[in-house]
């Protein structure tokens, strides 16, 4: 009898020394510096978003309101929109309206984004911004030299709602132009039309200096106002065609690019227990050795990747330092990447002028 | 806290009045009678199938509380559990759940994808098992199709010798070695209550909870609050609730029973990542955990019947509704006030089956022929949508699976009753597919010095379940697909049973077996590639299978001690094809070996009435075809390898106050197994040592379990 007892006595003294199971709350600093909320516009990331960090403003474009981007610069340049998964390639043709497609399904499944074969890269503008790369050759003088390019125009913004912590952002396909571009003196002449149409549309596009670019949209047959003017933007928020190396392009969604055309340099630093941290640093810090050409420096470096049952987040223990066109330095901190109910498409970042 | 402490005291009190009340009840005797595959209930030794029983006395030995910790230790089983699902799956003869049907009291239990196949062991409770009954080779005619590699019935106590009977338990159980009393190990606590209300009238009911508080390993739980992949839980923790109910009787020759039994299984999965998001009203930073709790319910109702037709023909009748749903709520947990922010519960998967099942015996029958006729209906509804998480969801659709069975065997006698043969067939007609069929011929000679040889040859089916007919998992580049026009996979099975027992002393017992198997599979289904842009895979009738194994079972009984020894060698093959016909792998004669070896020991040390037990069992390594590329970039088939692993068992069960107090100590996973290596990854061969985990355990547990029994 006293065995059990002792037994149950066991049991109690097991119960009793339970209640105190607790784990304490970590403290939490405010926030210094001014919050950012992109305006992505949720989990279809309908928006490209431009932002400028010493005026703390921002621009927001639909990401397929535009095909097709002009340089404004020396050079006779033309970029595709790669957050719609534009692909281009030249033909043998030489007259539009002659240009045609033999094989529409081999073309699509060559020319396209994320077909994991290493060649693709050259159907897209360099990855790292570099106009000498661009996937569209530099349009000639000579108008014999400028061919007829194949456009697999890539997708619209899909309006499927995507499922938590998830995105959706390719809608029905946009389908295949043809296009060729001469130079008209400091103008550009663009002839384009379906792939299967024997007329063709043209257009004269003139080089705004006020711009880097001016974009023009093949649907829609207009011009539009993508970027702000010359250096008054920093960053840009955007679907992006990525390369993944070994296998060609990849999209990327919640990409950051940054504006290196106006010479906005971005480094990164990972937080330790030598240097000093976000809340510490200032312009001191700054090692002007360390800023990157390209304009993925930020990319998705910023955040880490999910999976199944895991969305998503922000690297906590990385920020960056930003030199904008005009010379102000800037630290930057990712802060979020979903809404507070867990949907893609709401990133976040806190900045600071560093002075 | 307070009312737990006050039912302790409580329990405290009445047990020591109990304890002084009760003294001499003797241990309840099993014999070793069986059911399966028989026109009647009789013994192991008259069963014309070689039936192998899992008594409640192993089952106690194990302390397992479900039916994964059992048949972890049984020969040409595997059972993998997953830690993320929370479910453990199994595999016989090297194939998977698809193919061999779980039932409880003979009627096959409803599961995500099927009747009886593809169950989560883990969610078979063993409280009132009465004994686990499992046959191996084909059972098409007797049990229908899908039941290729065999089936595993699960026999529930229906009686107890006492008028009233009350049994609480409290099991306590680190995960590896983790466990405190309310945020870490498992916690069990379970009653049964029973009263034979008259002679011919029984109730009782079970009601148990098992709380898992997940396995940490490296984690670091729910609140860790840094965005470093270290949140959450190895093994998601998950907490089960189940009841049950039996009434039982008989009025004027009908015997029946019906029993409802519910199971609500809640698993939280917690995300490995931080969000955060800047607050600009506070101007601080929140940080949240995106997580999900999985919700199951399931019901099972189950009416038996049985009676003689006119005082005759014995007549069976089961009658079954079984449902089950499970529903999914995203949360957000907010790391800094610590509360949950719950959006709206969604069913992702649901399931309702009836099913009926009747037999008739003796229309025509002499002296020494048995008949048996019978008809067994299915009646299967459900849906899975794409939130359920898995890799392949179904479409949102809800589908309807039919089918009416009807099935006659024999059994003739002859040689005076030493030659007994059973032919049977059964033909299945089918809503889905084209109708079915499958036939069996059993056959048993016992010779006089208690050696006796089984055979079951058989033909049998496996129908494509509801991932393979509706499966539609579309990301624009990736598209998988079911097909509603499958067909139903063919087998054929061989199984050779050689037994002899040998009684050398009315204290010294020899149990000898022998075991071949021969098993073909063809037109298995397969999920094949179909296309490169976009990358589609569809189900597909491509493949043949084929296994061969050989196995012993030796056992060994000297008064209060009993040792067991088995091994089985199996050889398995595929043939494997692509889409388009050409051949992946074509010889059939190549083979992939696995051994398993298995032991136990238990000694009853009568002086202080101690019960100890072992129990061990080895996998082998085992091997898979895995499709992979080589340095160029060409497909190359490759043999994987998943490493070999030892699992051990060992428990103490001491009885205390007369029997009625059951106290067990014990550890599991003595070998301290967690993960396992495997190269059968796609991918592991690019030169790489990019070799792949399978978690088979949680490392070395202990457990203590603590049972009384009132009964008066």
């Amino acid at each position: 009898m006293k065995k059990l007892h002792i037994l149950l006595s066991l049991f109690v003294l097991l119960f009793i020394s339970s209640c105190d199971e607790v784990e304490p709350i970590p403290e939490r600093e405010p926030i210094t510096g001014a919050i950012v909320d992109v305006e992505v516009g949720g989990s279809n990331l309908p928006n490209q978003v431009y932002i400028d960090l010493s005026t703390n403003t921002s621009m927001a474009v639909t990401r397929d309101a535009w095909d097709l981007g002009f340089y404004s610069g020396e050079q006779f340049r033309v970029i595709i929109n790669g957050s719609v998964k534009m692909a281009v390639k030249a033909s043998s043709f030489s007259s539009i309206d002659e240009a045609n497609l033999s094989d529409v399904e081999s073309f699509l499944s060559e020319v396209a984004v994320g077909t994991f074969d290493a060649a693709n890269i050259a159907f897209v503008d360099n990855v790292d911004g570099d106009l000498e790369q661009t996937a569209i050759e530099e349009i000639q003088v000579d108008n014999a030299q400028n061919p007829v390019y194949f456009v697999n125009m890539g997708y619209y913004v899909s309006d499927e709602p995507a499922d938590l912590g998830t995105f959706i952002a390719d809608g029905e396909h946009r389908g295949i132009y043809k296009i060729q571009i001469f130079r008209e003196g400091e103008t550009y002449k663009l002839l384009y039309a379906r792939h299967d149409d024997n007329t063709h549309h043209e257009v004269i596009i003139p080089k705004n200096t006020d711009y880097n670019f001016s974009f023009y949209s093949l649907m829609n047959e207009v011009f539009v106002n993508v970027q702000p003017v010359k250096n008054a933007w920093d960053l840009c928020y955007s679907v992006f065609t990525n390369e993944f190396p070994g296998y060609g392009t990849y999209p990327y969604p919640d990409f950051f690019i940054t504006n290196i055309l106006d010479n906005t340099l971005v480094y990164s630093i990972e937080e330790d227990d030598l240097s000093p941290d976000f809340d510490e640093f200032t312009l001191e810090d700054v090692d002007e050795n360390l800023f990157e050409a390209s304009q993925r420096a930020i990319g998705s470096t910023w955040r880490v990747s999910g999976g199944p049952n895991n969305p998503p987040t922000v690297k906590e223990n990385v920020f960056y330092i930003i030199k904008d066109p005009n010379g102000f330095y800037f630290k930057v901190k990712f802060t979020a990447i979903t809404n507070s109910v867990g949907e893609r498409g709401y990133p976040q970042f806190v900045f600071e002028l560093l002075q | 806290m307070k009312i737990r402490i006050y039912i302790l005291l409580m329990l405290i009190a009445g047990f020591t009045i109990r304890a002084q009340e009760f003294s001499n009840d003797s241990i309840q005797k099993i014999d070793e009678v069986i059911i399966t595959g028989q026109y009647n209930a009789q013994s192991v030794q008259k069963s014309v199938f070689d039936v192998h029983v899992i008594t409640s006395k192993t089952i106690q030995q194990y302390a397992g509380q479900n039916l994964a910790d059992v048949l972890n230790h049984h020969l040409n089983l595997m059972v993998t559990p997953n830690t993320k699902s929370g479910k453990s799956e199994v595999s016989l003869f090297g194939l998977d759940g698809q193919y061999f049907k779980i039932l409880i009291d003979n009627v096959p239990l409803v599961s995500d994808t099927g009747m009886g196949n593809n169950v989560d062991l883990t969610q078979i409770n063993l409280e009132n098992v009465a004994r686990v009954e499992i046959v191996e080779g084909s059972m098409a005619v007797a049990y229908g199709g899908n039941t290729v590699t065999g089936i595993i019935n699960i026999i529930t106590k229906k009686s107890s010798a006492y008028k009233w009977e009350i049994k609480p338990s409290f099991q306590e159980e680190t995960v590896g070695g983790e466990y405190s009393w309310a945020l870490k190990g498992r916690h069990i606590q379970s009653l049964f209550v029973s009263n034979s209300l008259s002679e011919n009238w029984f109730v009782s009911g079970v009601y148990s909870r098992n709380k898992f508080n997940g396995f940490f390993d490296d984690y670091k739980g729910k609140n860790h609050i840094e965005n470093d992949t270290l949140r959450g839980y190895s093994w998601m923790p998950k907490e089960q609730l189940s009841t049950e109910a039996l009434l039982k009787g008989s009025l004027q020759k009908v015997d029946m029973f019906y029993k409802l039994s519910y199971l609500n299984e809640k698993l939280t999965h917690y995300s490995e990542n931080v969000s955060s998001i800047a607050n600009s009203t506070t101007g601080l930073l929140d940080k949240f955990g995106n997580d999900t709790n999985y919700d199951t319910n399931r019901l099972v109702n189950h009416f038996h019947l049985t009676s003689d037709l006119f005082s005759k023909y014995p007549l069976l009748v089961e009658l079954s509704n079984q449902y089950q749903k499970r529903y999914f709520q995203n949360f957000i947990y907010d790391l800094y006030t610590r509360t949950a922010n719950f959006q709206e519960k969604d069913l992702y998967q649901s399931r309702n089956t009836w099913y009926a099942k009747a037999s008739i015996n003796d229309l025509f029958s002499t002296e020494c022929i048995k008949t048996q006729l019978g008809v067994e209906a299915l009646i299967e509804d459900g849906f899975t949508n794409a939130a359920s998480g898995s890799l392949v969801p179904l479409d949102d659709e809800r589908h309807q699976m039919n089918s009416i069975d009807i099935f006659a065997s024999a059994e003739i006698q002859m040689l005076h009753d030493k030659f007994m043969v059973r032919p049977g067939i059964r033909y299945s007609i089918q809503s889905a597919f084209e109708n079915q069929y499958a036939a069996s011929l059993s056959a048993k000679y016992s010779w006089e010095n208690d050696v006796e040889i089984r055979t079951v040859v058989g033909s049998s089916f496996r129908t494509p379940d509801f991932e393979e007919l509706y499966t539609l998992w579309d990301t624009g580049t990736h598209l998988i697909k079911g097909d509603e026009n499958l067909k139903s996979e063919k087998s054929f099975s061989m199984n050779v049973f050689l037994k002899k027992n040998t009684q050398i002393s009315n204290q010294l017992k020899l149990k000898n077996k022998l075991k071949f198997m021969y098993l073909k599979v063809n037109d298995r289904i397969d999920l094949s590639l179909t296309s490169l842009t976009p990358l589609t895979f569809r189900y597909i009738n491509i493949n043949t299978y084929k296994s061969l194994s050989a196995s012993t079972e030796n056992s060994f009984q000297f008064k209060d001690l009993n040792m067991n020894i088995g091994a089985t060698l199996m050889a398995s093959s595929s043939l494997l094809k692509n889409a388009d016909g050409s051949i992946i792998h074509e010889n059939l004669d190549d083979y992939l070996y696995n051994f398993q070896l298995n032991s136990s020991l238990s000694y009853f040390i009568k002086p202080i009435k101690l019960q100890t037990a072992l129990h061990y069992k080895f996998n082998g390594k085992q091997e898979e075809f895995i499709l992979t590329e080589d340095e160029q970039g060409n497909e190359l088939l490759k043999r994987g390898q998943i490493d070999a692993y030892q699992w051990m068992d060992m428990s103490l069960k001491k009885s205390l106050f007369n029997n009625n107090t059951q106290l067990t100590l014990g550890a599991r996973n003595l070998f301290n197994i967690t993960n396992i290596k495997t190269t059968a990854v796609y991918g592991a061969s690019h030169g790489s040592s990019e070799a792949g985990k399978i978690p088979v355990g949680y490392g070395r547990s202990y457990y203590v379990k603590f049972q009384h029994q009132f009964k008066f």
